[in-house]
């Protein structure tokens, strides 16, 4: 199954196009960038010019998937580690 | 009626079809690790490769999904390197001990993979012979 907007949150972020659209700091709000690496509370994004850290509680993020699709996540959906997303992530069933 | 049958047993509804997306899943993210570090690996950024490789694990672990036999064989157990052969790896075959030899070269680390097994097959059954299609091209 590939990455879709029923499965982002559960799904690989690691490599993929991330918008910042809103933050607790308003400095990095609109920074695109490729996702370098994640945290329990933080993702770590690569820009142009440098990398920087932005906290997922309180902000939203619009995903860019591999197929050319834009999803809008809420950070504090995706407030786990990154191996328990993959159970937490998809939801009660 | 005893009090044990009284009981009521839990049942987890949807169970099997959650676990199977959860394998999916879990699959599909080991491979994109793993992908990552490699090409992190050919760009000589030992930190991200090793953080992906040490993820994708993590995600094996979490789900008790396995990592891929081909992909663990190229991964070093020893400080978790993506090994790319003519890189960061050396793969050479040792004929009497009759295994694959992989040593990471960035932790001098080797892993061995007998093929005795393989050889001995390989000695009583001759694979041409024992394809019939084979057998008639022969006569």
């Amino acid at each position: 199954m590939p990455i879709d907007p029923s499965t982002i949150r559960a799904h690989e972020w690691i490599g993929l196009r991330v918008k910042v659209l809103s933050a607790s700091d308003p400095g990095i709000c609109g920074v695109t960038g490729k996702v370098e690496d994640e945290s329990r509370n933080m993702l770590t994004i690569r820009t142009d010019h440098r990398s920087l850290k932005v906290a997922k509680e309180k902000s939203s993020f619009l995903v860019q998937l591999p197929s050319n699709q834009s999803v809008a996540v809420e950070g504090e959906t995706v407030r786990y580690r990154p191996e328990d997303r993959v159970k937490r992530g998809i939801g009660k069933w | 009626m005893s009090p044990v049958n009284k009981v009521k047993k839990k049942i987890r509804r949807g169970y099997g079809a959650k676990r199977s997306l959860v394998n999916t899943i879990a699959r599909e993210r080991i491979q994109v690790l793993l992908e990552h570090a490699r090409t992190r690996a050919r760009e000589d950024d030992k930190r991200l490769a090793r953080r992906y490789v040490e993820l994708a694990g993590k995600i094996s672990m979490r789900t008790k999904v396995r990592i891929p036999r081909e992909d663990k064989r190229f991964i070093c157990k020893n400080c978790m390197m993506p090994l790319i052969p003519g890189r960061n790896a050396r793969v050479r075959l040792t004929s009497r001990k009759m295994n694959v030899t992989i040593t990471c070269l960035s932790c001098q680390s080797i892993k061995r993979f007998p093929y005795s097994r393989e050889k001995k097959l390989h000695k009583t059954v001759n694979p041409y012979m024992t394809r019939p299609s084979a057998v008639k091209e022969f006569q």
